[in-house]
């Protein structure tokens, strides 16, 4: 395999099972990802010593890349605990959502989108699955963690050809 | 002869310029996007449930969004912890000076410094020192967005101009 894959496809799955461990996040915030495209940039960097400086443009490839196994392996570990467990953030937050839309009369528009949310509410808890569900938590996924994994490889890039500059 | 060299290395110096330029007010205008979507909820009441549930999924895969560490205005909360908004209200500063002034490189010495005030406040709360406050969460973020963006713009030079960093690959 190739090593850029490796150490994004490493780096993903590292910054993906971090996502599922309560309060990691709480600590981490917005840095994990960042924080992976850097570490795998670093180890692609530890795995060809021949490379002197690495490309801005390799480094942001790479963070996409880091960002993208980690976006796909934290749905898909997401999509599993919904399964086994048959709940999810949406569940727990529903009756809540419920009460704002019936108290506000919010109209038809707003009706409808807890519609939405109610069948696949009900997905869930029959079936531990709802394809909708599945598709909106991936996708969300991959736009956030594409962003961050990008500015990660990016900021990563710098900080690693700089060291090795004054090395 | 010389004249027509100073002309145009003058008009490839304004070219680069303004290439700059209008690189660093793109990258504004998506960070400004950026930040307008966790600011939503306190500018306009969302009364579509879909869309606020996908709006508050794209900012819980990047910060953990617990309300108590969460800004309100006017009883609505943004979709970002404090220490977050520090980063992205830091860059969004950082982003408007830039346009207006020459970014100097940034050194990595100079980006752990400005991470140094947020990681002792994220330990001294984990710990239990002191409490959490939103206004030092806020604070502790500032510097370390600024500097991040600024570090983001100076690469991002690099990259298009494609002078310096560039790699043996």
């Amino acid at each position: 395999m190739n090593k850029k894959y490796l150490s994004a496809l490493v780096c993903g799955f590292g910054a993906a099972v971090l996502t599922t461990i309560p309060g990691v996040q709480t600590i981490a915030c917005c840095l994990l990802v960042p924080v992976a495209s850097a570490i795998s940039i670093f180890l692609y960097k530890k795995s060809q010593p021949e490379l002197i400086k690495i490309q801005t443009g390799t480094g942001i490839f790479l963070g996409l890349l880091t960002a993208v196994f980690a976006a796909l392996f934290a749905s898909g570990f997401e999509i599993i605990i919904t399964y086994i467990t048959r709940t999810s953030d949406l569940v727990t937050s529903m009756p809540q959502a419920e009460k704002v839309v019936k108290d506000m009369n919010l109209g038809p528009a707003a009706e409808e989108s807890m519609e939405i949310l109610k069948q696949m509410v009900s997905e869930i808890q029959s079936k531990g699955f709802s394809f909708l569900y599945a598709f909106l938590i991936t996708t969300t996924n991959l736009i956030t963690y594409s962003i961050f994994g990008m500015l990660g490889g990016l900021i990563g890039t710098a900080v690693i050809n700089k060291r090795n500059q004054s090395v | 002869m010389r004249l027509t060299e100073v002309i145009n290395s003058t008009k490839l110096i304004f070219e680069q310029r303004a290439k700059i330029s209008l690189m660093r007010l793109l990258f504004l205008f998506l960070l400004s996007i950026l930040t307008i979507g966790f600011l939503l909820p306190t500018i306009t009441s969302i009364d579509n449930s879909l869309s606020n549930f996908l709006l508050t999924r794209v900012y819980s895969s990047v910060c953990h969004q617990e309300s108590a560490k969460c800004i309100s205005i006017g009883g609505a909360s943004m979709l970002v912890c404090a220490r977050c908004s520090g980063i992205y209200a830091g860059a969004i500063v950082s982003g408007v000076f830039s346009l207006l002034t020459l970014v100097r490189p940034i050194s990595t010495k100079l980006l752990i410094l400005s991470a140094i005030p947020l990681v002792i406040d994220v330990f001294f709360t984990f710990t239990g020192v002191y409490k959490y406050s939103q206004s030092i969460a806020f604070a502790s973020g500032l510097a370390f967005g600024g500097i991040i963006y600024l570090l983001i713009i100076s690469e991002l030079e690099n990259l298009f101009s494609n002078k310096s960093f560039k790699g043996n690959e």
